[in-house]
């Protein structure tokens, strides 16, 4: 049980370093859909930004976590 | 359908967001695109892993409502200043209740630095401490009542001496609860500015040399000594922090 609450610290601080290291436009949209839950158009309002904008980016932020995350999980599995 | 249009479509179904005539539409390719498949597993699994408790804690309604309040007025959309710093602004002032966590999300956009949570953890509970009743659980600048009054609460008493002497008057202590530990929380004043100081166990933890971090007007030095760790936290500025820091760690000296 210790062993796994570890293991998953670990990932959970690598997650965290991945969103920090997005640009700021990214990581804004994202942790508003995330974090807070809102729908595109609330997002596409407080940002200020056409809710294609924000599907965009929230592909764009995704697709960037997606791929950092498959080779920290390579990473993981080899070591 | 190409796979390249049924990127929109995938975030769109992840969240919800699309309609049933493009729902149904996304879930035949995936039935003949082994990629895109994949490539919406592996959403499902990422967005899982985004939304673990210890990663964020889910936003609840307040924070909603918090955050629609800071969207910009046509008149606000024009400065310059981002939403987030309006949402940290009015938190700071303490303006409506249970902000606080709007506060980390606002932090969390801003800087970027998911890794610096524990000092917004510590940011927190030093704010929390300056609203009314909640600085001291025990009132004394008397080190032999603060002292003994964390013993039996706590599995190590930290460290306690008044520095009155030289403008750093203790006024008491109280528990908190800082990255998943009991820590002790003491309460020192420089003029008017509150200075709370963080400690608890670290057990096998080698001596550190203070180090500071400073987030939104809020200065931090962390250090390490006799297997304890040291977080100060105040808005004074960093000089006198660090002087608070000389003197603290001299007169507790074993």
């Amino acid at each position: 049980m210790p062993a796994a609450m570890t293991i998953r610290k670990s990932e959970s601080e690598a997650l965290q370093g991945y969103i920090a290291a997005l640009p700021t436009a990214f990581r804004e949209t994202l942790v508003l859909r995330e974090m807070a839950d809102l729908s595109y158009q609330r997002i596409a309002e407080i940002t200020g930004t056409p809710v294609g904008t924000v599907m965009s980016r929230l592909a764009r932020a995704r697709g960037l976590l997606r791929k950092a995350w498959t080779r920290y999980q390579e990473k993981e599995r080899r070591t | 359908m190409s796979c390249a249009d049924m990127t929109a479509l995938l975030h769109g179904m992840l969240d919800g967001e699309i309609d049933a005539i493009n729902a149904v539409q996304f879930e035949r390719h995936l039935e003949t695109c082994e990629a895109c498949a994949a490539e919406y597993r592996r959403q499902q699994a990422l967005r899982n892993a985004i939304r673990q408790p210890e990663l964020f804690h889910r936003a609840p309604d307040h924070l909603r409502h918090a955050i629609e309040a800071a969207i910009p007025s046509p008149a606000a959309a024009r400065s310059r200043s981002p939403w987030w710093q309006r949402l940290f602004g009015d938190w700071r002032l303490g303006a409506g209740a249970s902000l606080a966590f709007a506060a980390s999300l606002a932090l969390f956009i801003a800087t970027g630095t998911g890794g610096d949570e524990l000092q917004q953890e510590l940011i927190a509970g030093h704010i929390r401490s300056l609203q009314a009743d909640h600085l001291t659980d025990v009132l004394s600048s008397n080190q032999h009542t603060v002292k003994p009054w964390f013993n039996g609460k706590l599995d190590v008493a930290p460290p306690v001496v008044d520095l009155a002497s030289q403008g750093f008057p203790l006024t008491g202590g109280r528990l908190d609860y800082i990255d998943k530990h009991e820590a002790a929380a003491l309460v020192y004043r420089r003029a008017l500015h509150v200075i709370n100081l963080f400690v608890w166990p670290a057990p096998g933890a080698a001596d550190r040399s203070p180090e500071l971090f400073s987030h939104e007007g809020y200065n931090l030095l962390h250090w390490t000594r006799g297997e304890s760790t040291f977080w100060a936290v105040s808005d004074l500025n960093a000089a006198e922090l660090k002087e608070f820091q000389a003197l603290y760690t001299q007169q507790t000296a074993p």
